[in-house]
């Protein structure tokens, strides 16, 4: 599982300078401004143009597929009933169906569709079937993505969910909850967890109060010099190890490594705090509100180009979640497995059309969001989707899939593309990445690329 | 049926298709007569009564049980093999229809053989002790040792938020699966600055109050609040000595308790150096002093339990080494206290007093008394009980009034405070199923149906400070106020027809679905956590009751599971899990007693094992009868959650051990204590180099150099 060996690590982006694009923080400024701070040089070498944001949305636990596949083709395509609030941005993104993720399958492995699932979503890897040693899934896209565009960026990738991992032994038959609960992996052996409190996802982004009152400098200085100090320590540690420890050394050094980076590159970014942002909340309780400041937070980092590459999980896989914020009294996953009973099928509606509203919203304000000559989503791809199909039998052919945004033009968005033969959701991860100017032949299970994303 | 048989078409004629394409290089047929006992046992009646389907390139899901598989291989996939081993037994597989089907009598022997050759082996003198992963101090021991640390109650992993812990072997303090990711080391850095910007304020002010007592009188609030010496700032600069000095003797004493051993001392010579390098930037002392702190507590010495190899005591012939005092001072704190070792336990290990397994085991003792065994609970009965489950618990608020999140903290803290008593009063593991009393705060009396301190405790609910006042004459079943008293909690005895833990309504919750029991979640409940006898998954081509007949209609759950029995590749498992969870039915999703359930009177009788049963009681001695199952299961948990790291077959030497002292101690709870921490893999370490290796003269690994 070597999927990284296959991609070319080089990156396009190079030969734009070391120089921190400092982004129109001010929000809604004129365009023409943005695209001066904004102006990361793209291979074609059009100076001016603004840098493609990648972003993967994952929701859990399936759909009503019935309720989910829209009638019709290419432009002309009606809404099923998960798709209706989709209306007032459906010229902004692409309807995919047919795509599929065969190492969610159990491939011999007996149960655990859900970890699996979430498992191999971004990965295209079929995760090793164990409750706790060896863990092992692949490098998931995102991350595959950030290391293509580390130093861009004052932050290489943001993960973003609503849901702590769980605590419970072991999430789904006889898998380990790193599965289930994570998406991005750094690499096959190391999720990247992710932030759910919105508060401190800001200030991450955007410094805390205490960096604002105290000497920038200063503490930089001191945080340098910190990491300075455990970053000897560990490298003398690891000399005295066996091989196994030394990994998990070599995964702090290589966290201290990055943490390093992105202090230097706070001290000389001079990272102002949006002037139209405000501090959220640190406790949430409502559901619509959490996932709403998530995407917002994720907005403002695409914005700011504090980061080109995010991931969200709406839910860790096999919630339980209540939406009781649109009437679902009943727990997600066991609606989910709704026997055919239609009381439960109404149910999973609900959430299935919830969902999509809420994704609609964030694509409605990255639409409304001016950059350069455009807009922040004509420069973004957001996808949207699971790698569970159908929630009550854990299909994962036929996956429900949107991608949202025109990729800096290399994608023609207000279409219902539908493939036949089950290629794999990873080679669409390949045709993100190309048309976001990252160089990839294969990752994961790809057999090649899904070459019509463009018209 | 048509659709396996249409199954078993389609294999056979993949595996034709197998036969042509691909040649199996290790095939078990090429490898009769091999004195590897995996394949001359197993394989052989694999190949006869699995070969048919599961063959090959397209064997029947995926699984393809002809490839040549050896002992060691075996072994290095327990999970895998127990799996196989569980559906032999149940007779699952192969399925009924099958031909030629082995006996019931063959599938019990070769269960027990593939049992015996996956997760035993022949127990020495000179067993292989294991190697734990380096541990990450996970999310819980972090803020406990902090609080040791400095006596500072901050919980700093939620303060700054740390992602969560994940979980392995069941437990979140497995070496292999805490990892640090970027996020977490931001995390680290942010709390290492709240707890030094923290304690020097205090000490500060400690200081301030110290040297103008006249001050407290004016403010005595704070002054209670503050007592005591400085915890950071212990030594000042002074005409005697200049701040490097101080920073010095400060650190010099500090960094050993940070870092659980001795301190070198050219660490503390770049701690002191860092804390100059600060002052130079115009920090003040404490400022300076605080830096230095937080660079010790985002160190790797601070973040891991370092288990450095004891070089000098190696004895090369044996395959395991004792681990070093200071380690092994660690791994005892951080099992029962879930945190640092106090100071008699380093000066313990400072003067070679860990050696003696009776050294440990009174250490053990010590520190239970004095500390008491709520980290215990809360690390290990907490997660080995699957508690964490409660969380996840969602009864239905329109059925169930009652719930909310404090009830859901009640029921949790019933368990907790019961597992406490039975460490603390030192109880049989037995009594966990026997014992007859609990505890309750009012909100648990209530769903108990019980008084509390003769209260009834739906008055103290509408006396209490959450009741709206305007409809304090209104009836209500909502729960969402406070009860009077509703932090109180009181020791009673349980209610007639509740015994036990099984009867909690942590537990009972927890294995519910929503709107309705689970027997099934129940069954499986006290199957795998229990008695340590999960029932393998189903295999992947026997449908779900969702997918059955006898889900779709809605029948009563008894009704549903009869006709999903009927299938005998649902049976064999359901057979066991289904009739525990009948006896509970007089429970219902929140615990509470019921007679009857939708009009329909509760039906509690059932067989297990061939034993007749009626409701909960009879359950509660059936399995009762099973203690040395029980035991062996808890002592395995226990093992693995004081290890921090899965087990091996070599473990099961000790187990084995364990189980059979504790036996002969009735089963108390002390015994499964000590008796790990006397334990060989407790104790010792896989030998740095291989025994074989180590053997041979003329490798000299040890003493040449990189």
């Amino acid at each position: 599982m070597a999927q990284l060996k296959s991609i070319d690590r080089r990156l396009f982006l190079r030969g734009a300078g070391t120089a921190i694009a400092l982004p129109l923080l001010d929000a809604m400024g004129p365009a023409t401004a943005a695209a001066n701070v904004l102006g990361k040089v793209a291979s074609q070498g059009t100076s001016a143009s603004p840098p493609v944001r990648l972003a993967w949305v994952f929701f859990p636990n399936g759909c009503h597929y019935k309720g989910w596949e829209p009638e019709g083709e290419g432009t002309d395509w009606t809404p099923s009933k998960a798709l209706q609030p989709l209306q007032t941005v459906r010229d902004e993104l692409l309807v995919l169906t047919g795509l599929s993720h065969e190492n969610a399958k159990s491939l011999g492995d007996g149960p655990g569709d859900h970890a699996r699932s979430a498992a191999a979503f971004l990965t295209g890897a079929h995760p090793f079937k164990t409750a706790g040693s060896r863990i092992r899934a692949g490098v998931s896209i995102d991350q595959v993505a950030a290391e293509m565009l580390r130093g861009e960026t004052r932050l290489p990738s943001l993960e973003l969910g609503t849901e702590r991992g769980k605590s419970a032994g072991n999430c789904d038959s006889g898998y380990a909850c790193s599965y289930s609960n994570n998406i991005s992996w750094r690499s096959p052996t190391q999720p990247a967890p992710k932030e759910v409190n919105p508060r401190l996802a800001f200030e991450r982004l955007f410094g805390g109060d205490a960096a604002e009152e105290g000497d920038r400098e200063q503490r930089h200085f001191l945080r340098r010099s910190i990491l300075d100090l455990v970053a000897h320590q560990s490298r003398t540690l690891r000399t005295q190890l066996g091989k196994e420890d030394r990994l998990k050394v070599d995964e702090y050094l290589q966290s201290v490594r990055d943490v390093e980076r992105r202090v230097e590159q706070m001290a000389d970014a001079k990272v102002v705090r949006p002037a139209d942002a405000k501090r959220p909340p640190a406790e949430v309780d409502d559901i619509q509100q959490h996932i709403r400041l998530m995407y917002d937070l994720m907005l403002l980092a695409f914005r700011t180009d504090s980061t080109r590459v995010a991931t969200f999980m709406l839910g860790n896989e096999g919630s339980s979640r209540k939406y009781k914020n649109i009437g679902v009294e009943g727990a997600h996953h066991e609606l989910s497995h709704h026997r055919h009973k239609q009381e439960n099928i109404d149910q999973i509606e609900k959430i299935d059309r919830y969902l999509v509203a809420e994704y609609a919203r964030f694509i409605g304000l990255m639409r409304d969001t001016p950059e350069g000559e455009g807009t922040l989503l004509d420069n973004s791809m957001v996808l949207y989707g699971g790698a569970i199909s159908d929630g009550n039998k854990h299909t994962h052919d036929n996956l429900p899939v949107l991608l949202a945004g025109r990729g800096g033009g290399q994608v023609t968005p207000g279409r219902h593309l539908r493939y036949a033969d089950d290629p794999p959701m990873t080679n669409l991860f390949i045709s993100m990445l190309n048309a976001a100017n990252l160089q990839a032949e294969t990752f994961g299970d790809s057999t090649g690329r899904l070459n019509n994303l463009k018209a | 049926m048509f659709f396996r048989l249409a199954l078993i078409v389609l294999a056979s004629s993949f595996s034709l298709h197998a036969a042509e394409a691909a040649e199996q290089p290790r095939h078990a047929s090429d490898a009769t007569g091999s004195d590897d006992p995996f394949v001359a046992e197993v394989l052989p009646f694999l190949n006869k009564y699995c070969g048919d389907c599961h063959t090959g390139e397209y064997a029947q899901s995926g699984v393809d049980l002809t490839k040549l598989v050896t002992h060691a291989e075996a072994q290095r996939n327990p999970s895998r093999w127990n799996q196989i081993r569980g559906l032999i037994e149940l007779g699952a597989m192969p399925p009924p229809d099958h031909d030629p089907l082995p006996s019931p009598a063959d599938r019990e022997a070769m269960a027990d053989r593939i049992y015996q050759l996956v997760n035993r082996i022949e127990c020495g003198m000179d067993n292989d002790a294991g190697r734990v992963t380096i541990r990450r101090l996970n999310a819980f021991e972090y803020d406990n040792t902090i609080h040791d640390l400095f006596a500072i109650d901050l919980r700093p992993s939620e303060l700054v938020g740390f992602p969560s812990d994940d979980v392995g072997n069941g437990f979140n303090n497995q070496g292999e699966v805490l990892n640090v990711s970027p996020l977490l080391l931001e995390k680290y850095l942010n709390a290492a600055e709240e707890i030094s910007n923290r304690i020097i304020e205090e000490d500060l002010t400690r200081i301030k109050q110290s040297e103008a007592p006249e001050e407290i009188d004016k403010n005595p609030d704070k002054a209670t609040k503050l007592d005591g010496p400085p915890r950071l700032l212990t030594v000042w600069p002074s005409e005697q000595q200049t701040s490097r000095e101080a920073a010095a003797e400060l650190f010099d004493r500090l960094l050993p308790r940070i870092y659980r051993r001795p301190a070198e001392s050219w660490e503390v010579e770049r701690v002191v150096s860092l804390v100059e390098a600060a002052m130079a930037r115009g920090l003040d002392y404490p400022q300076a002093i605080g830096v230095g702190l937080q660079a010790a507590l985002v160190s790797p010495h601070f973040l891991f339990r370092v288990e450095p190899a004891t070089s000098d005591a190696t004895d090369a012939t044996r395959t395991q080494q004792p681990v070093s005092q200071f380690a092994l001072a660690n791994r005892l704190s951080y099992f029962l206290l879930a945190s640092m070792p106090d100071g008699d336990l380093m000066r313990a290990a400072a003067d070679d007093q860990l050696i003696e397994a009776d050294d440990l085991e009174s250490q053990a003792s010590r520190l239970l008394s004095q500390q008491g065994a709520r980290n215990l609970v809360e690390g290990f009965f907490a997660q080995w009980l699957g508690l964490g489950g409660l969380q996840e618990a969602s009864p239905n608020e329109r059925k169930f009034r009652a719930w909310n999140s404090k009830l859901r903290a009640a029921m949790r803290e019933e368990t907790i405070r019961v597992c406490e008593e039975m460490v603390v009063k030192d109880y049989s593991l037995l009594d966990l199923l026997q014992t007859e009393f609990t505890y309750v705060n009012p909100r648990l009396a209530e769903l108990y149906g019980i008084t509390f301190e003769g209260h009834d405790p739906e008055t103290l609910f509408r006396e209490g400070p959450g009741f709206p006042y305007d409809k304090r004459r209104e009836k209500t079943s909502r729960r969402t106020g406070l009860y009077r008293m509703e932090d109180r909690w009181r020791k009673v005895p349980l209610p007639e027809g509740r015994r036990g833990i099984l009867t909690h309504a942590s537990i009972l919750t927890m294995t519910s679905n929503p709107s309705s029991t689970s027997p099934v979640k129940r069954g499986k409940w006290v199957l795998e956590t229990l008695l340590g006898d999960p029932p393998p998954p189903a295999p992947p081509s026997v449908p779900g009751l969702e997918e059955t007949a006898a889900g779709a209609e809605d029948l009563p759950i008894r009704k549903q599971l009869e006709l999903h029995r009927e299938d005998p590749s649902c049976a064999s498992c359901h057979q066991r899990m289904d009739p525990i969870g009948f006896a509970l039915q007089n429970f219902d999703s929140m615990g509470i007693w019921r007679d009857e359930n939708d009009g329909h009177p509760i039906d509690a009788s059932g067989k297990l094992d061939d034993k007749p049963f009626d409701g909960p009681m009879d359950l509660i001695e059936i399995l009762s009868d099973s203690e040395e199952k029980i035991a062996r299961n808890f002592a395995e948990r226990l093992m693995v959650y004081a290890l921090g790291r899965g087990l091996r077959p070599a473990d099961h030497c000790a187990i084995d051990q364990i189980v059979q002292q504790a036996g002969e101690k009735e089963y108390r709870i002390s015994a499964f204590i000590y008796g790990v921490v006397r334990s060989d893999p407790f104790r010792m370490r896989r030998s740095s180099i291989p025994s074989t290796t180590a053997r041979n003269p003329s490798s000299n690994a040890r003493t040449s150099h990189r």
